[in-house]
């Protein structure tokens, strides 16, 4: 009890701001090294400053002598653990140098050669004097390894990283063809492509993106009938970015495109190699980087991003219909609400009357006015939508029936919004699903809330003069100087109906006119030649 | 990027037809009464000739800015291109004051025509900026979506067609044919041909064009007119102010949709905006070239103004007939007789230039 009412002197707030230390900063200069030197102590003094030694706990150094003609020359070796294969560190550079302890130079050959030709079993191994370049492939898997008196530095490809295997598309699932994904791995999604396209003519060119994460990325298009000219743009822009790090293909989208404020995206971005392989025949090219199971394929058209890779494997007539039904979602998906708010608002004639008392008398208890009854409707779907994303698998489904529940049925219970506005709402919602690509999904969501918007204040009126402005800019968008709606705007030699409706597969001898590939033809015009061929 | 043959017929099919959602096939019928498709098609066959006539001194591939220039030389070319800009203003104002009436009072009835205005505005400004290509594509890629709903319409009607309606067959005679040769003011927006030539990319087109816009938009006109008298009677028709809202007014679709109207405004509204759109780029061009303007988007803001400013000189849109039909006249007068003359001269000076 005493205790309770003694005073106790209070400890005063834990306080941690951050401080300004920019102007402050007194770390010591590391002494710029350029060249690799001779001398196996200074290299090895370099290298732990850039990495920080002994701070960094993943950065293994480990010393070691190699015996040669009786003389014994100092070593040492660099990898970060994780991502270097250790068993085969132990196999191909450890245990050679260790255990051959009486090698013997018969043809006098310079060290460095030697350790290159005879010591090393490893695939890939490349020499370089320039020891910065070296000490940074250690964040990339490789070993490197240093000798005395060597003024040379090697680097032994032996990354082994964790990773997933090639698995199932996460975002793109078809039922018929085939069912694989990339993944992170640049080496096993180039892999996917070229046992595909099965060519000598398809080219995988490296290139590294960002200044600091030289984050390894391919180029990939079939030589004789990519646009020469269109190639060079492609690597030009990504040959000028001035940026420090770059990690996924969906950042190095955002640096190439043409118009980052263009609703609309302009650059395809896929995670099925058979996708990227229909593309690449057509004389397209593809991104891969590493770190990203999205590929990047470009140009890509407006018709591009409403392809599925069921379109591929689908018969004709399956195929015509589910595009109908594709194009009619789209319209649905942008117009359905803006549509009934004209109509309701504006334009009640076009309604037969039945329909029209029908909609009035649901709508009676609603204190709201229908423009604001959408909105609310529209704002809880898209809040529904976004935590559906991000909401773990296991308690989605019951998310998904409270959403219904509650904000449908409960909703409409309480009079705070009318049947109609739900099954609207949800027709829209709904058809948005439809739209293949996730980018353009998103682009249609913010679109439809211009439409609303248009729709309320004037009706029709509204809405088309939004719409006639949306054309306007629309048909102004570029991808790597390709119209966006090419063959509708402009017109151009390619038929509109195969942009909509597309041929059958043995009617689709042309490539796209608007890549201007060097090789037009893909098939001959009679391609079925099994039908016309007199002699079995 | 150069605009393709189809894509400047397109256009000028849109710009011609674009009248029939006002009060002009009225005015056919009420000259010619129940012949009045024919008196469009004698109009048709009328501008085909004289386009005919014109196309036969035509020999450039200059816009007719610069035929002028070097026709004529400089001073003919400033009157010329200032004489076009006032023009082409003031019937840009009357187009623009008849759309914010008749939109205001058919679907907006408790709107200010202001209200109509501005949406218009906000087309004019996007389309200023962004340029005649942008609004050839929007009006290209809309083209066949416009007729399809005109056929639709017609053919909805089909039920409705009284064929009595149609006697007699030439109306009031040929009293009334005579009056054709004032209708070919239909097809005014020729004149526009004329401006697409530097961005079109077979400039040897422009006759084809011009000749399959004529008989294109000559044919969905008489259609329209042939409906319209064939739906509702003369002289009952005389009174209605727009034919092919009543058009869409008698259609039933099916069971869904009692009437058609608003598939009318879709159609009149995007023509509107089209109409506007371009003729406003065709504004911004004619006083670019006739003052050798480096850069014409700076002329929009203050063109509209006086553009809106101009506006209150009508007080509704019975003001504007007069002014309306002069322009007309001029526009026909400027189109099939002045462009004749500006290239038969010019076709004389190469000639005798050659020789």
């Amino acid at each position: 009890m005493r205790n309770f009412l003694k005073y106790k002197k209070r400890v005063e707030d834990y306080d941690f701001h951050i401080e300004d230390l920019s102007e402050n900063t007194n770390a010591p200069d590391i002494e710029k090294m350029e060249k690799v030197d001779k001398s196996l102590d200074k290299n090895l003094k370099y290298a732990k400053q850039v990495f920080h030694m002994p701070l960094n706990s993943d950065i293994i150094f480990r010393n070691f002598d190699i015996t040669m003609d009786e003389k014994v020359f100092k070593a040492f070796l660099i990898v970060c653990d994780g991502l270097a294969n250790t068993e085969s560190i132990n196999e191909c550079v450890l245990k050679p140098f260790m255990y051959l302890r009486h090698i013997h130079n018969e043809n006098d050959e310079k060290l460095e050669d030697f350790i290159e030709r005879k010591l090393l079993p490893q695939r890939q191994v490349t020499k370089s004097e320039d020891i910065n370049d070296i000490l940074k492939k250690v964040n990339f898997g490789f070993c490197v390894l240093f000798v005395d008196t060597v003024s040379k530095g090697f680097i032994i490809d032996l990354k082994g990283w964790e990773h997933r295997g090639v698995d199932t598309p996460q975002n793109e699932s078809i039922i018929l063809g085939p069912h694989e994904a990339f993944n992170e791995m640049l080496r096993t999604n180039t892999a996917l492509i070229r046992k595909t396209i099965n060519s000598p003519d398809l080219i995988m060119e490296m290139e590294t993106l960002g200044k600091v994460s030289k984050t390894p990325a391919s180029v990939a298009y079939i030589k004789g009938i990519v646009n020469e000219n269109l190639l060079k743009e492609v690597k030009y822009r990504i040959e000028n970015i001035d940026v420090d790090y770059i990690l996924t293909a969906l950042d190095l989208e955002q640096y190439i495109e043409d118009d980052t404020f263009a609703l609309v995206p302009q650059i395809l971005s896929t995670e099925r190699p058979d996708r990227v392989c229909n593309a690449l025949i057509q004389g397209k090219i593809a991104i891969v980087v590493s770190g990203s199971p999205n590929v990047l394929v470009l140009p890509s058209t407006f018709f591009d991003f409403l392809k599925t890779a069921d379109d591929e494997y689908l018969r004709y007539p399956f195929n015509l219909v589910s595009r109908t039904l594709r194009f009619t979602a789209v319209f649905l998906s942008l117009f359905a609400s803006a549509i009934f708010i004209a109509i309701v608002n504006y334009h009640e004639g076009l309604l037969l009357t039945d329909i029209l008392f029908s909609i009035e008398a649901s709508r009676t208890l609603v204190p709201f006015p229908s423009i604001l009854e959408l909105i609310l409707m529209e704002g809880a779907f898209e809040l529904i939508k976004e935590a559906g994303s991000r909401i773990p698998s296991a308690i989605g489904q019951t998310l998904g029936i409270v959403g219904g529940l509650v904000l449908g049925q409960a909703a409409v219970a309480a009079s705070v919004v009318s049947p109609i506005m739900i099954i609207v709402v949800a027709t829209g919602g709904i058809a948005s699903f439809a739209i293949p690509d996730y980018s353009l999904s998103l682009s249609f969501r913010i679109s439809r809330f211009l439409y609303i918007f248009g729709a309320a204040i004037a009706g029709f009126l509204g809405i088309l003069a939004i719409l006639f402005i949306r054309l306007l800019f629309l048909f102004n968008v570029k991808s790597f100087g390709v119209p966006y709606f090419v063959p509708i705007a402009p017109i151009t030699k390619d038929s509109s109906f195969e942009a909509f409706f597309t041929f059958p597969v043995w009617k689709r001898e042309a490539r796209p006119g608007y890549v201007k590939s060097q090789n037009a033809k893909k098939q001959a015009k009679i391609s079925r030649v099994w039908r016309y061929k007199k002699d079995r | 990027m150069k605009i393709s043959s189809s894509e400047a017929l397109r256009l000028l099919v849109v710009l011609i037809i674009s009248k029939i959602f006002f009060w002009d096939i009225t005015k056919l019928v009420t000259v010619s009464s129940t012949a009045a498709y024919i008196h469009m098609i004698i109009s048709t066959l009328l501008a085909l000739i004289l386009f005919l006539i014109m196309m036969k001194f035509y020999n450039t591939q200059d816009d007719i800015f610069d035929v002028t220039k070097k026709t004529f030389g400089k001073f003919v070319f400033y009157v010329f291109g200032i004489f076009l800009s006032v023009i082409q203003v003031m019937n840009f104002v009357i187009m623009l004051k008849s759309y914010c009436t008749t939109i205001t009072t058919v679907t907006l009835t408790n709107s200010s025509n202001f209200f109509v205005l501005l949406f218009i505005l906000a087309t004019l400004v996007a389309s200023g900026y962004l340029g005649i290509k942008s609004v050839i594509k929007v009006a290209s890629a809309s083209f066949f979506v416009l007729i399809f709903f005109i056929v639709i319409l017609i053919v909805f009607d089909i039920p409705n067609f009284e064929v009595d309606n149609i006697f007699p067959i030439l109306g009031n005679g040929i009293d009334g044919f005579k009056q054709a040769y004032k209708n070919v003011g239909f097809f005014n927006e020729l004149l526009f041909l004329f401006f697409l030539i530097p961005i079109l990319k077979n400039k040897g087109d422009v006759k084809k064009i011009g000749i399959k816009s004529i008989v294109i938009s000559g044919v969905i006109i008489s259609a329209l007119t042939l409906v319209f008298t064939f739906i509702i009677p003369y002289p009952v028709n005389t009174r209605y102010y727009l034919p092919v809202f009543e058009i869409t007014s008698s259609v039933n679709f099916f069971v869904i949709f009692q009437r058609a109207e608003a598939v009318y405004l879709i159609l009149w509204l995007f023509t509107a905006f089209l109409y506007t759109g371009a003729t406003f780029c065709f504004l911004l061009y004619t006083i670019k070239k006739t003052f050798s303007l480096s850069d014409q988007k700076a002329l929009i803001p203050s063109l509209l103004l006086i553009i809106v400013t101009l506006l209150g000189l009508y007080e509704n849109v019975n003001a504007t007939e007069l002014t309306h039909n002069v322009l007309s006249y001029t526009f026909s007068l400027l189109l099939f007789v002045g462009l004749t003359m500006i290239f038969a001269v010019n076709s004389y000076k190469k000639r005798s230039a050659e020789k």
